[in-house]
């Protein structure tokens, strides 16, 4: 039966009418006093990309237009549970925001604490997110729903699901730098079995900043540093008198320590430790003064000191902080007065009563220090419990008596390495100052040195290979010829010695090395049965452990497309988390799309060819790029919506010159665009050139640094007319450029009657390099300089 | 024309030097030093280094006195740059012609009394010294003792040979 539905109507407000306004009731008829309405502005621009997420209601929410680089900014200052409400409000910061939401886990809210098992398991769930994490400080064994933490001591530990949770994802959480297991661990006692994975877990990871809640005389805090080369902060929260046996080589960038006094004896001398937090001693009354003349050992000075009084009512106790500080900054010092809650204190001057303290280059304290494990001697060990002050001892007659005239005897210091338990004795003779030096000297020394180098000097002695064995790994640059030919040897020994492979940083060079002295093998890589080459499984075994790598460039060839084979290499790249990303990528690949989305913190980005299969990716891929080297057309795929700042455009094949509505895209990136390269299709076309520059200028005006490839010859004049535009530039580079001298009448023609009123005199005509500069400089605020490379010879060699 | 402010630096073996505190400043240490406690009559004292080694190094900071100091919170990327050139100024190079113990002296003081400039022309003149010589030549240089057995020798010499060309 059909119904009538001629006499419902709905009401007049709730009516939808397009252009055809309703009239407005009374009570919402304006007064005629009232200002004029408010203009609502025009949504900002973020259909710059692809539209994939339509907005939630008929009125755009602003937020969700942002791009990610500033959602990312604003959720910085959000906690945890913020972010992820934040996140699952739609799908673009759930794209956004996952990935971070890991980054940084702080559990020791009581509260979060109590969820942690359920995020080990939704980590365990995905792991792809683990490699997300950078800082976790939280349980590895977390407590049962709501319950207190029940550690459990006993060996059935690893029946527990809990356990094998959380054993997987710390096991794959190798970009973890900032690490503290907020259970207490005891590394010690029977349970050190139970423990001992996660131990090797924690060796995986090259951390900048542990705090450890370790037995006091625990041996295995000691194996757990000496794998971490780049530690800058280390906590100690209860004992760890283990690290006696530290060696001197041993975590050579410390600078911030958190101990107790008798423990950070034992690691201060020698390293580079400018911040002290000490923590108190149990069964210690006040500070032993021997002992705190070490802390001075450091070979960097104190600045930055913490401590507790340990009995804020005695004056006495207050006698050896004024050893510190002569040498500190005297407001460290009060902040620990005020740390006692005494104001009064607070305001002590610079000269605190006391004694002042000798410094002797062999105190009572060294000589403890030096008893320990590489002593000859053989003297006894440091005494934690305090000592009574060390009176000085009679010295002995001398048997020869200066001259009266004589030079005063120079005093010997000794070099501060030696406070560290003593592994490596001088040469015979006068010993050489050179092994002497702490490590952190002898990496800063080496900085400037090739590789080559490096390997040699390795092999003068054992301290040296030491220090300098995992920093040979660190940056492997293998395009020089000579080492490219022998990365098939460098790949073998990282494959025979695995734990060198976590140290890379850098790798630019092949996947697959050429055979011996063969400098290219480009058939073999498309082959097949490729997987049959051992050479392949040496590249694949050693890139799957490189997860520290954070520059990348495969010098290889890829056939991406086709290449089957090359898939687990792929796979390998996910595992990186990478901030540079060089790759030579086949014109249409589809497989770089994949490649990107799992790198979030990708600042710079060469594609040396092609990359046209980039029209797939999302808005949220690769959100913190600042730097891209592409074809112009690549370009447009990836700039618009990201914060690129620095370009550099590669030639296209088959093309005349820039396409101007491609440039114009570029301007729609999130950041103003100050650095520029290009190459100039035609150098010896005067127009072309001009028309390049004019294009550049009218899109991308406020570069500052532009570097062109002139490959030929550049008109100064055309230049001095054209630069001028860009209203912001600092400096100029001319690649491959001679300069060519041209009449300024014959650049004015129809094209450029505006430059007329800017033409110079023919007197200013630009006949050297220096001419030029001098003239843009009078001409553009803000120039600085020009720099050029002479163009190659072309011509026949005779 | 009043005279520019001074400050008294003690040294290790209780040498005083009195010294503009314009060229004293060069030395980050000293410059927080002199913020923290503030104008005093009293030396500073430089308990590592001694009278000689910081006489050096006050005629390198009375030479480059007028230099732009180094930025604390320099662009990482830049502090790379500058650690990979390995130029030395004219001057730099004749004040740094010293014996060896007096190089790795200047080296030490230098980070100890946070110098950035001084302590550059010390790495790099270690770095020049050492450019292009075998592990045997640069044994002899420092005299250092090689105290690798001959089998540890080898197995690293093997480990190495991507980086050695032959």
């Amino acid at each position: 039966m059909e119904k009538n539905f001629k006499h419902f109507s709905l009401p007049s407000c709730l009516v939808r009418t397009k252009g055809n306004p309703q009239p407005q009731p009374e009570w919402r008829q304006r007064l005629p006093d009232a200002p004029p309405p408010r203009r609502r502005s025009p949504p900002p621009k973020r259909t710059l990309f692809p539209y994939e997420y339509p907005p939630p209601s008929s009125r755009p929410s602003i937020f969700t237009q942002l791009p990610a680089e500033i959602v990312l900014l604003i959720v910085e200052f959000m906690d945890l549970l913020q972010r992820a409400r934040v996140m699952i409000t739609c799908r673009y910061f759930h794209q956004v925001l996952e990935p971070t939401l890991y980054r940084h886990l702080n559990l020791l809210d009581p509260e979060l604490h109590g969820r942690s098992g359920r995020i080990h398991q939704a980590l365990y769930d995905r792991p792809a997110l683990i490699s997300q994490i950078v800082t976790y400080h939280g349980p590895i064994f977390p407590p049962k729903g709501d319950q207190p933490p029940d550690l459990p001591r006993n060996r059935r530990i690893q029946e527990d699901a809990r356990w094998s949770v959380g054993l997987t994802v710390f096991q794959k959480a190798v970009n973890i730098r900032d690490l503290y297991f907020a259970d207490y661990v005891n590394w010690l006692q029977v349970e050190v079995h139970a423990w001992a994975p996660h131990r090797e877990a924690v060796d995986d990871m090259t951390l900048d900043r542990l705090v450890i809640q370790i037995r006091a005389q625990s041996a295995d805090l000691v194996r757990l540093l000496r794998n971490q080369p780049e530690l800058t902060r280390l906590e100690l929260l209860w004992g760890g008198v283990g690290p006696e046996d530290l060696k001197a080589t041993d975590i050579p960038k410390l600078k911030s320590l958190s101990a107790p006094l008798e423990t950070a004896v034992l690691i201060v001398p020698g390293r580079p430790v400018s911040e002290i937090n000490l923590l108190p001693s149990q069964g210690v009354r006040r500070l032993n003064e021997g002992l705190l003349e070490c802390l001075a050992r450091s070979t960097r000075p104190i600045r930055k000191f913490e401590m507790k009084l340990y009995n804020p009512y005695d004056e006495e106790s207050f006698r050896p902080g004024s050893f510190l500080v002569e040498r500190g900054r005297v407001t460290t010092l009060a902040e620990a007065l005020n740390e006692a809650q005494d104001p009064s204190l607070a305001s002590l001057p610079y000269g605190l009563p006391g004694p002042k303290l000798q410094l002797t280059p062999v105190g009572p304290c060294w000589r403890c220090l030096v008893g320990t494990k590489g002593n000859p001697k053989g003297e006894p060990g440091p005494q934690p419990e305090p000592q009574p002050k060390p009176q000085p001892k009679p010295q002995p007659k001398r048997r020869s008596q200066r001259l009266p005239n004589a030079p005063p005897p120079r005093r010997w210091f000794p070099p501060k390495r030696t406070l560290l338990p003593y592994e490596y004795p001088p040469p015979s003779g006068r010993p050489s100052m050179f092994t002497q030096l702490p490590a952190e000297l002898v990496l800063l020394i080496f900085e400037s040195m090739d590789v080559l180098q490096r390997a040699r000097f390795m092999l003068t002695c054992r301290y040296f290979h030491q220090v300098l064995e995992p920093t040979l790994y660190r940056h492997l640059s293998l395009l020089d010829p000579g080492l490219y030919r022998r990365s098939g040897r460098l790949l073998q020994t990282l494959h025979d010695r695995p734990a060198l492979i976590s140290q890379i940083v850098t790798y630019h060079g092949p996947i697959l090395p050429p055979k011996a002295d063969e400098a290219y093998d480009s058939y073999s890589r498309r082959r097949r049965d490729i997987h049959k080459d051992p050479r392949w499984s040496l590249g694949l075994t050693v890139f799957q452990n490189a997860v520290n790598i954070r520059d990348l460039y495969f010098t290889d060839y890829l056939n991406w497309i086709g290449g089957y084979a090359w898939a687990p290499h792929r796979e390998v790249v996910d595992d990186m988390v990478l901030d540079r990303l060089v790759i030579q990528v086949h014109d249409k690949s589809v497989d770089l799309v994949p490649l990107l989305p799992n790198q979030p913190e990708l600042t710079r980005l060469e594609l040396l060819w092609g990359g046209d299969g980039l029209k797939n990716l999302k808005k949220t891929d690769i959100p913190k790029l600042r730097s891209l080297s592409a074809t112009l057309e690549t370009a447009t795929l990836i700039v618009p919506g990201r914060p690129v700042d620095d370009i550099n455009l590669l030639p296209t094949h088959g093309a005349e010159g820039l396409e101007e509505d491609l440039l114009k895209r570029l301007s729609q990136s999130t950041r103003v665009i100050r650095e520029f390269e290009m190459k100039l299709y035609n150098p010896y076309d005067e127009d072309s050139a001009r028309d390049a520059l004019q294009a550049l200028s009218r899109h991308l005006p406020a570069i500052e640094d532009l570097t062109i490839h002139v490959g030929g010859k550049i008109s100064g004049r055309m230049l001095l007319l054209e630069i001028p535009a860009f209203g912001l530039i600092s400096s100029l580079t001319l690649l491959d450029a001679s300069l060519v001298h041209t009449p300024f009448s014959t650049i004015l023609d129809e094209q450029s009657p505006a430059a007329h009123s800017l033409l110079p005199n023919d007197s200013d005509n630009p006949d050297s390099w220096a001419d030029l500069e001098t003239q843009l400089k009078k001409m553009c605020p803000n120039f600085t300089s020009l720099s050029h490379t002479t163009l190659t010879y072309l011509g026949w060699k005779r | 024309m009043s005279a520019a402010p001074q400050v008294t630096l003690e040294s290790s073996d209780g040498e005083k030097f009195k010294v503009d505190k314009e060229v004293a400043e060069r030395s980050v240490l000293i410059k927080n030093m002199i913020e923290d406690v503030g104008e005093s009559d009293n030396p500073i004292p430089l308990p590592n280094v001694n009278a000689s080694v910081l006489k050096k190094v006050l005629e390198y900071c009375e030479h480059h006195r007028g230099d732009p100091l180094p930025a604390a919170d320099a662009d990482p990327s830049n502090d790379d740059n500058r650690k990979r050139a390995t130029e030395i100024s004219d001057w730099d190079q004749k004040f740094i012609q010293v014996d060896q113990e007096m190089l790795f002296e200047i080296i030490l003081a230098a980070n100890y009394m946070d110098i950035k400039p001084l302590l550059d022309v010390g790495c790099k003149t270690v770095a020049n010294m050492i450019k292009g010589k075998t592990p045997e030549e640069i044994r002899k240089l420092f005299n250092i003792v090689n105290d690798f057995t001959p089998e540890e020798e080898a197995q690293i010499k093997k480990e190495n040979e991507w980086a050695e060309d032959r």
